[in-house]
């Protein structure tokens, strides 16, 4: 009976998942279907291979493995850089069929699986426009547990519909009226100072964290409805004290991604810092140009791993310098003992030093962005040298916010919805299953609640005749 | 995993390769709605005084014997007329221009053979007055009629045309001329202008900038459209 209730959902979730692919583009759904079976092909001849007798098969794995992975990187490739633009998650279940490919070269692929399931880990609709890039093992455990789940189950669906809504909430009351100052700001950055400038960065930073975060809420809304959940993407990332704690709670299924199958296999930290920092480098650059073609992604990408150098080295430092750690015998015992002393005076200046690291976090990270946000890269350095030359606090003491292109009504739903979201986050920085454990069996707390966020998004949504929707900023990636 | 079972997956992925592989090379050789075309040449990433390039076309009609393309990007940013708000589409300047300059310099004399001409019919108080262009722009009815998706009624602009001066709204989306065929208050939103006049506006608005705009103004893009034959499906480049 387990067996049969899980195939038929793998086939339903299979059906609806080809169905909408091939609505949005049906030569797309052949790209799709030749992927997943091309892909699917090779990982069973790489297994094959791996574990055969034959003479220097690990050679002959490693070479189909590579020409396979140069296959699918030049289709991605031919429709980014030739034809200049990336069909509707492409990037994304190119990964998951990559992935798929090297653990099953790894010989990671222990969980039992077939052609109809991997088909629906390429296709898995929910996840198809923007991620998260699932983990094979992790998605093909959840599958083979399918069939334990019970359907109707009151308390997982109203868990669903709440993350569900309050996805919605976030990307129509919140996002979409940030977008509409990030575009003015950025479409005018000529005309303003440092001041509004200064808010353009920030405010296009919480535009993006707050618009991928309305999809992954939704996504992981609907999978849980669904019965085939997905992972999270976002873990507060806001709050992180370090640009590396902050790439461990941003986009957390492209940074295990590229830690695992670029940076691990580049050498990692296994190596001479010099060539431990090239890693960084290369890895932060393919994040950059995964993102796209512009030369701008190179550099945000180029930064942030150069950001992710200087903490490294600045952190190494402070150890030796702090504890006196020269001796490398000695390492270890010093490292020990003067971690408990570490941790006292932590505590002391945890807050203050933390709250200043969290603010540095978030100054270099929202400055990054606007490489990741500016046309060209002239348009980036003209933005950067008007914002650190045209000083304008004036602007601050008049009350002038007429940059914000917002009327003082959407002005006051912006900050009251960024202060619901940013608790909601904070809460949720202290207990990664704050929403589980908060409302657990709590039905009738969870209707309220779905009912008030739903009549929040009808009456303050942007949406409707008079507004232009605004496509999730991911889905162009 | 077994190895008869491995066997077994290796065949049938390899028989469903070659079987969608076969499927998708048939489907790429035909012409579908919404496909995408090179055909012609214009400015695109250089000014007037760099290369032309390939123009790209999204397929937004299909027949069995003709295809009307729209180009995928604003190409150019042309007044709709420099005179007069009230002008005809007839006499107007970016009428002239599509049909003489752009027709002329961006099309060889292979694929000018192809080109089908458009009528437009626009009601001017009692009578219809009927036009043929070669290239043309949308017009609300042909938005209506043929259900132009959303996404690419959307457009952005080639860098030429960013060159040119056209203005980029949020998500770097642009607006575009369009032919006011059917004047009355329902099309109010996508016009974007006095109903009565034949020119309106396609592209990103917002309640808040619900501006009227002048035929003489030098932001807006231009869009065109042409329509090409058919014959066994394909668009012919030889001498036929």
């Amino acid at each position: 009976m387990i067996s049969f209730l899980k195939n038929i959902r793998i086939i339903i979730l299979l059906i609806v998942s080809l169905i909408l692919y091939f609505l949005y583009d049906f030569k797309l759904f052949f790209v799709l279907l030749l992927i997943s079976f091309f892909s699917f092909f090779i990982s069973n001849l790489i297994i094959l291979i791996n574990n055969s007798s034959v003479k220097n098969n690990k050679i002959i794995a490693k070479v189909i493995l590579i020409i396979s992975i140069l296959i699918l990187l030049s289709i991605l490739i031919s429709y980014k850089y030739v034809k200049l633009f990336t069909p509707l998650g492409m990037s994304f279940f190119l990964y998951k069929a990559i992935s798929f490919m090297i653990d099953s070269y790894d010989g990671k692929v222990d969980y039992d699986f077939n052609i109809l399931t991997y088909v629906l880990y390429i296709s898995y609709f929910p996840q198809i426009l923007a991620g998260p890039i699932e983990k094979p093992n992790i998605f093909f455990i959840r599958v083979n547990d399918l069939g334990k789940i019970k359907f109707l189950d009151i308390n997982r669906i109203s868990d669903g519909t709440l993350i569900l809504v309050y996805g919605i909430f976030i990307k129509f009351v919140l996002t979409d009226r940030l977008c509409i100052s990030v575009n003015n700001i950025f479409s005018h950055y000529y005309d303003y100072g440092t001041f509004e400038l200064f808010f353009g960065q920030i405010l296009f930073t919480l535009q993006l964290y707050f618009d991928f975060l309305a999809y992954s809420y939704i996504v992981i809304g609907i999978s849980k409805v669904l019965t085939l959940e997905s992972s999270e993407n976002f873990n507060a990332p806001l709050f992180s004290s370090s640009v590396k704690e902050f790439w461990r709670r941003w986009h957390i299924s492209l940074s295990t991604w590229l830690k695992e199958y670029v940076y691990i296999k580049l050498g990692g930290n296994r190596c001479s810092k010099f060539r431990n920092s090239i890693n960084l480098l290369i890895t932060f650059a393919i994040s950059g140009i995964w993102h796209g073609t512009n030369l701008t992604f190179l550099i945000w990408g180029i930064l942030n791993g150069i950001y992710q150098m200087i903490c490294m080295g600045i952190s190494n430092k402070s150890i030796i310098k702090e504890y006196g750690m020269v001796s490398s015998s000695s390492y270890r015992f010093h490292f020990s003992k003067n971690l408990i002393i570490k941790g006292i005076h932590d505590k002391i200046d945890k807050f203050n030093i933390d709250g200043l690291n969290k603010f540095i976090t978030f100054l270099l990270i929202s400055f990054s962005f606007i490489f990741f946000r500016a046309k060209d890269i002239n348009i980036a350095f003209t933005y950067i040298i008007r914002l650190f030359t045209r000083f304008n606090p004036w602007v601050l003491l008049n009350l002038n916010f007429d940059f914000l292109n917002l009327p003082t009504i959407d002005i006051l739903i912006v900050l009251l919805s960024f202060i619901i979201v940013l608790f909601f986050d904070y809460k949720k920085y202290l207990d990664k299953d704050f929403f589980y454990s908060a409302f657990s069996n709590k039905i009738i707390l969870k209707t309220i609640i779905i009912i008030l966020l739903f009549s929040i998004v009808l009456i303050y949504g942007q949406y409707g005749i008079k507004y232009d929707k605004t496509a999730f900023i991911y889905g162009g990636f | 995993m077994e190895k008869k079972k491995l066997f077994i997956n290796i065949i049938i992925s390899f028989v469903l390769v070659i079987f969608i592989g076969f499927i998708f090379y048939i489907i790429n050789s035909k012409i579908f709605l919404y496909d995408e075309i090179e055909y012609g040449k214009y400015y695109i990433n250089e000014n007037e005084y760099g290369k032309v390039e390939n123009i790209n076309w999204i397929v937004i009609e299909k027949n069995n014997d003709s295809v009307l393309l729209l180009s995928k990007n604003a190409i150019d940013v042309i007044s709709y007329d420099k005179k007069s708000n009230n002008i005809k589409w007839e006499d107007s300047d970016l009428r002239i221009f599509l049909n003489k300059d752009f027709y002329n310099n961006s099309f060889n004399e292979y694929e000018k053979n192809n080109f089908i001409s458009i009528e437009r019919k626009i009601r001017h108080e009692e009578k219809v007055d009927v036009s043929q262009d070669k290239v043309s722009i949308l017009s609300i009815s042909d938005i209506e009629n043929l259900k132009i998706r959303k996404n690419i009624l959307e457009c952005h602009s080639t860098k030429y045309a960013i060159y040119k001066g056209i203005y980029e709204f949020r998500d770097n989306l642009v607006r575009y001329f369009i032919i006011n065929d059917v004047k009355g208050e329902k099309y109010r939103y996508k016009q974007k202008l006095d109903m009565d006049f034949d020119y309106g506006l396609y592209g990103p608005f917002h309640y808040y900038s619900d501006e009227f705009v002048e035929a003489n103004e030098e932001w807006v893009g231009v869009r065109p459209i042409i329509k090409l034959k058919l014959i066994n499906g394909k668009i012919q480049l030889e001498n036929n």
